[in-house]
């Protein structure tokens, strides 16, 4: 029996497919050698490499108009196929949409693979990079062909197997049980829900049409024809869907995986993980709602009002949070609560008589920016706690503090991450959350109220990043931290990187636009929306205006001229009432913040947990006490815990993929 | 835009900054005698404000090192952020309105001087400046939740985030809105609280935090920051004059003379309501502004409804 693989023709498709062998060969190579700087070296060149091409291809798609497309298949010269249908042809296109995400992704784990050269020391020297060097590859990689692919059942396979590779990744640190606990937790609630989107997604390929389809164009008339002919089938099968990817994408109440995942990975992981992971969920959240599914308004709806949830809940958690990493995983929660609310909002506005496609549009980006925005400053603040954990030691913050002498650069780096998730102008939190407001405070009804939420929570997202930077790099220490320094090269060169979009995507939001545009288009959205206003910035005609780098050249020049009536003296140290208590003493804990303004708003904290309890614990507990004792077996940390999970992640996986493999035959 | 009107528009704006910087340490000396007169002192002279800065601004810096450059940059991009708000809203002059930005980034630019002055504080590595940062950056919490549903009701109602078509918020006749009334009045106590006055000005406290946020800064570093407090505070009301009463009837110098006059009266009125105030405890601060956001928050469900 003969088969072929129908190889790449021409250079584009090997661009397209150079990320994922040059993460092979990294992913290979760091299985061999294991450990050393020669293991990291190549980890960090392979996936940089790796990134800044997915970053080429992005580009290519989007400034250029180049998409790539690619089919892969198994097919015999005669006789049957050795692999069933779904298994034996794969396609990949760079569309519009993809290709926003695949900029992000480029953008975010090019940061995180030169910042891990140096940071990857730690976990070299305790635990070799083994396990690490392949998860951390090959999940980029998989996150890559996520975004890439033009088929659900791929998508599905893909998508899991991305899942696999980053519960590793979690509990890569498999000494320490927190570790362990957290990966296992993310794993449980990602896997179960999982299932859920994949019965959605196999009821969506096979029940339609009278064949079953598996490409995106064929999902999208297989559910519009299940949608005329069984709706109750259909609004089952996407909201199946839309409970799997909302467990990823972490909104309430299925979000409390996160706030124990993101934290306890390394933190060149946790920035690919709140950075780039969380939106794959978006990403396909946009093709669901947008692409297969005519906008419908009870799921925009619904989609737009647990956004909101979402946003209020998570960021009133962060409040509350002292430990570093901790308070910017809920933090991720709370954005990506914005990110779902614009989402939400277009698809209502869309499917509102009569529609209003501009709004709609201006929301649509308005999520798509806040996203890109998210991945720079959340993945930058994560790779700033890496590199105040690698220097102290420490998460906590009641203890860390007066960093931002020793360490300059990392303490700027921080400053600009806290500054535009507050969205100080004009950096591009700022930006985004402009157009978010712009889109739902005008709209009226249930969406101005959502935009009321998203325009308070801003404000405590502020507060919560004032306690961040100032409890790490402001007010003095608690403990005395000793050795510390600032941290190597490319630590920093990673931080640079985000830093700089950070303010480069704030500056000049017309190059958002022009990154989003073809990803709306592919949508059916107007792009007229949206015109250019002066010095880069954007106009909704007759609604918004906003043109941060005008707002840039009136603030930084004046703020130039009042800097130098600043010349002068330095004198004394900080008053002390008249004595001179040893600095420690001197400065209060992170946890007595904000607290008697948390204790104004009981109310959220009661009604989220109750929401969570309602949607997750309760149901968990009549999980069978097979898998109790499972859990069990694994809260206590043992080599022999770790190989186990690995066994079982995988036979679940391989379960999974052979049933749907199975039940979609031709 | 063609080239003179673009100048139009910068020359309106420059005069627009120029007018909050030199008359936000005007009305605060108008405050002070109003104070005085009230307590039956003579109270110092209105320009003392003034006379105050002025010294302070010829020392140069005066400080620590703090932990970290941010502290002494802060009353700098404050200053920044002020200026270019005050650029951007109208004030004495109705026009160039949102040349460069509409409602939210204006909004945005004046929480950005609290933002970056408790940002500062706390740098300050002062446990007074720590715990003056905490309360400012409270206080703005508490205020944006009132002021955001106020502005929520006003967009909602008017479709727009453009300052053009959102002064003045209250039309009467065909386009009056019920909400829009309510709405306003939540603005205006926001405008109050947000403004540091008394019973809300926590942040500085002076009898307990020994001035808060600004504890560990002197010399000209201190001059901005109290001229950029003062500013704030300025377009604080001037924002609520422009949402609550019409301004396009007037001739520029009408314009000119109304708006002053209207600034001052509202500064008198302030002061009076804070001379019988005392300071609030950071819980009853948040307590009483949580209950001016049932205000605004009635008149932003009304919105939504369409009154």
């Amino acid at each position: 029996m003969s088969a072929y693989n129908q190889l790449p023709t021409n250079v584009m498709d090997l661009v397209f497919i150079l990320p994922v062998l040059l993460c092979i060969a990294s992913a290979i190579t760091s299985a061999l050698l294991k450990r050393g700087l020669a293991a990291r070296a190549l980890i960090s060149a392979l996936t940089s490499v790796a990134s800044a091409t997915m970053v080429g291809v992005a580009v290519a798609r989007l400034a250029f108009g180049i998409e790539i497309r690619l089919s892969l298949s198994v097919r015999p010269a005669y006789g049957n196929s050795p692999i069933p249908w779904p298994l034996s042809s794969v396609s990949f296109a760079v569309d519009g949409l993809s290709a926003f995400f695949t900029l992000m992704l480029g953008l975010v784990s090019l940061a995180a693979s030169i910042y891990s050269f140096s940071y990857l020391e730690g976990i070299e020297k305790e635990y070799g990079l083994r396990s690490f060097g392949p998860n951390y590859s090959l999940f980029i990689a998989l996150m890559y062909l996520v975004l890439t692919t033009q088929d659900l059942f791929w998508f599905i396979v893909f998508w899991e197997l991305m899942t696999l590779a980053s519960q590793f990744l979690v509990s890569v640190e498999h000494r320490r049980g927190a570790a362990v606990r957290a990966g296992l937790k993310y794993f449980t609630l990602t896997k179960v829900l999982a299932e859920f989107m994949i019965a959605g997604g196999i009821a969506v390929m096979i029940l339609g049409l009278p064949k079953p389809v598996t490409s995106f164009q064929g999902v999208a008339l297989s559910l519009h024809a299940l949608a005329l002919s069984r709706p109750a089938v259909a609004v089952t099968a996407v909201s199946l869907m839309l409970a799997g990817l909302a467990v990823k994408v972490s909104l309430i109440p299925l979000h409390s995986w996160l706030p124990d995942a993101h934290p306890e990975a390394p933190s060149n992981v946790s920035a690919l993980l709140s950075g780039v992971m969380v939106k794959i969920g978006i990403y396909m959240m946009f093709r669901l709602l947008l692409y297969f599914l005519r906008p419908s308004l009870g799921f925009g709806a619904a989609v737009a009002c647990v956004g909101a949830a979402t946003l209020v809940y998570g960021t009133f958690m962060a409040l509350k949070q002292v430990d570093s990493k901790r308070l910017l995983a809920y933090h991720s929660v709370g954005q990506l609560g914005y990110v779902a609310l614009g989402l939400g909002a277009c698809v209502t506005l869309l499917s509102t008589s009569p529609p209003h496609p501009v709004l709609a549009a201006v929301a649509g980006f308005a999520s798509l920016y806040h996203a890109l925005n998210h991945s720079a400053f959340k993945s930058l603040l994560f790779l700033t706690a890496g590199s105040v954990e690698r220097v102290t030691g420490l998460r906590n913050l009641n203890l860390l503090g007066g960093l931002g002498r020793a360490m300059p650069l990392t303490a700027a780096s921080a400053l600009i991450g806290s500054l535009a998730i507050s969205g100080v102008p004009p950096l591009n939190g700022f930006v985004s959350k402009w157009l978010l407001y712009a889109s739902t405070l005008t709209a009226g009804g249930f969406l101005t109220a959502c935009g009321f939420a998203a325009l308070f929570i801003s404000a405590v997202t502020t507060a919560s990043f004032i306690k961040y930077y100032t409890t790490l790099f402001g007010r003095p220490s608690r403990v005395r931290l000793s050795g510390v320094r600032e941290v190597p090269a490319p630590m920093l060169a990673g931080q640079a990187i985000l830093a700089g979009a950070c303010v480069a995507l704030g500056l000049a939001p017309t190059l958002a636009w022009r990154a989003a545009a073809p990803a709306l288009t592919s949508l059916g959205l107007p792009t007229s929306a949206l015109s250019p206003a002066p010095l880069l910035g954007l106009r909704v005609p007759g609604v918004a205006l906003n043109s941060p780098l005008l707002i840039a050249a009136l603030m930084l020049p004046t703020a130039a001229a009042a800097a130098a009536l600043l010349k002068g003296r330095l004198a004394g140290g900080v008053w002390g009432c008249g004595a001179t208590p040893p600095p420690e003493r001197m400065a209060p804990p992170a946890s007595s913040y904000y607290e008697f303004f948390e204790h104004e708003f009981p109310w959220v904290y009661r009604v989220g947990e109750a929401l969570h309890h309602a949607f997750v614990e309760a149901p968990s507990k009549a999980l069978p006490k097979l898998l109790k004792g499972l859990q069990n077996r694994f809260e206590t940390p043992s080599p022999m815990a770790g190989a186990l999970g690995y066994v079982l992640a995988a036979l679940a996986l391989g379960l999974t993929i052979a049933f749907a493999a199975g039940v979609i035959r031709p | 835009m063609s080239g003179s009107a673009a100048l139009a528009v910068a020359g309106a704006a420059a005069a627009n900054a120029a007018f909050a910087l030199t008359l936000a340490p005007l009305l605060d000396g108008v405050e002070r005698k109003v104070r005085a007169r009230v307590q039956r002192r003579v109270g110092p002279p209105v320009l003392q404000t003034w006379y105050d800065l002025i010294k302070l601004y010829r020392r140069g810096f005066f400080g620590l090192r703090g932990c970290g450059p941010f502290h002494r940059a802060a009353p700098a991009l404050a200053m920044g952020a002020a200026v270019t708000a005050s650029a951007i809203l109208p004030t004495v002059t109705g026009f160039g309105a949102g040349f460069a930005g509409d409602l939210i980034v204006l909004i945005y630019l004046m929480a950005s001087v609290s933002t970056i002055t408790a940002l500062g504080a706390a740098s300050s590595g002062s446990p007074y400046g720590v715990v003056g940062g905490w309360r400012e950056a409270s206080l703005s919490m508490a205020s944006e939740l009132a002021l955001a549903a106020a502005l929520a009701a006003i967009a909602c109602g008017r479709g727009s985030l453009l300052l053009s078509s959102l002064f003045p918020a209250v039309r009467l006749g065909a386009g009056f809105r019920p909400s829009s009334v309510v709405a306003v009045a939540a603005v205006a106590l926001v405008a109050y609280a947000d403004g540091l006055r008394l019973p809300f000005e926590i942040p500085e406290a002076e009898e307990e935090l020994a001035e808060g946020v600004a504890v560990e800064y002197g010399g000209a570093a201190l001059a901005l920051l109290k001229h950029a407090t003062l500013v704030r505070r300025l377009l604080l009301t001037s924002l609520l004059l422009n949402l609550a009463f019409p301004w396009g009837w007037a001739s520029p110098v009408v314009r000119a003379a109304a708006f002053t006059a209207s600034l001052t009266l509202e500064s008198v009125l302030c002061s009076l309501t804070e001379s019988v105030c005392g300071r609030g405890r950071p819980a009853y601060v948040m307590r009483l502004l949580k209950r001016v956001t049932l205000a605004s928050g009635v008149a932003l469900i009304a919105a939504c409804f369409g009154f």
